[in-house]
């Protein structure tokens, strides 16, 4: 149980101003790195032993990371306009159910990528397509749990 | 819904309004208003009970069931 005085200090407000913010650092650092897109891959280009070698695996490797990144960019935006429905206490509506479906595709579609990168290219993007999977799979049993509410809450709104 | 809730043809025979009926039910205008336009998923036996009794009716004459297609469409994956 958190002591007294921190009730006065944080609350349920400032906790998701803070997801907020962070949402919107990382959105800024996945455009960092959308610009710092061709030095990141000639650094695993040259630094890391990668299975496949020549010159389409920069270029495919830099593909790779844009769809990647366009995904994570969806991926926030949908989780901004989430959190933001949440602020203005609209919980279990029908918007929050189609936010968290689409998160749920963006990391699958980005887990599906990663892995398939790792077994071609370089082993560990595998290991963050396992994570960005399981990533999907619980934002999916959430998205499922909400659709439930809202199904519950839609039938105790209109009970007379 | 299948269901229809035949409020409004009750209200009419027993020449009572919405206002006075939601009082003497004891459920806000707004809820009446759900029952009598048929947006309602559910009606308690306790709201039912009141509205017979401020109707002076049946059961069966509020309610009537007509079969027809269920509106709850499937879920996007």
């Amino acid at each position: 149980m958190a002591p007294k005085c921190l009730d006065k200090v944080w609350n349920e407000q400032r906790s998701l101003l803070l997801t907020d913010v962070l949402v919107l650092l990382i959105a800024a650092a996945c455009a960092v790195a959308c610009v710092c897109g061709p030095h990141i891959v000639g650094y695993v280009i040259r630094e890391r032993p990668l299975n496949v070698n020549g010159p389409a695996v920069g270029a495919a490797l830099l593909v790779i990371g844009y769809v990647c990144a366009a995904l994570a960019f969806w991926m926030l935006y949908n989780l901004h306009r989430f959190l933001r429905r949440l602020k203005a206490e609209q919980v279990f509506v029908p918007e929050n159910v189609t936010a968290l479906r689409h998160i749920s595709w963006s990391c699958a579609l980005a887990a599906a990528l990663c892995l398939l990168t790792g077994v071609v290219v370089y082993l560990p993007y595998a290991f963050i397509g396992v994570a960005a999977g399981f990533m999907a799979l619980i934002v999916r049993a959430i998205k499922n749990a909400f659709a439930q509410a809202v199904r519950m809450k839609n039938e105790l709104d209109y009970t007379v | 819904m299948p269901i229809t809730v035949n409020l409004d043809i009750m209200m009419a025979r027993r020449r009572i309004g919405a206002g006075e009926l939601a009082e003497r039910v004891g459920i806000t205008p707004a809820n009446l208003s759900i029952l009598k336009n048929n947006k309602a998923r559910a009606v308690r036996f306790s709201t039912l009970e009141a509205l017979c009794k401020a109707l002076d009716c049946q059961p069966a004459d509020l309610l009537e069931y007509t079969p027809g297609p269920d509106d709850g469409g499937p879920e996007a994956p």
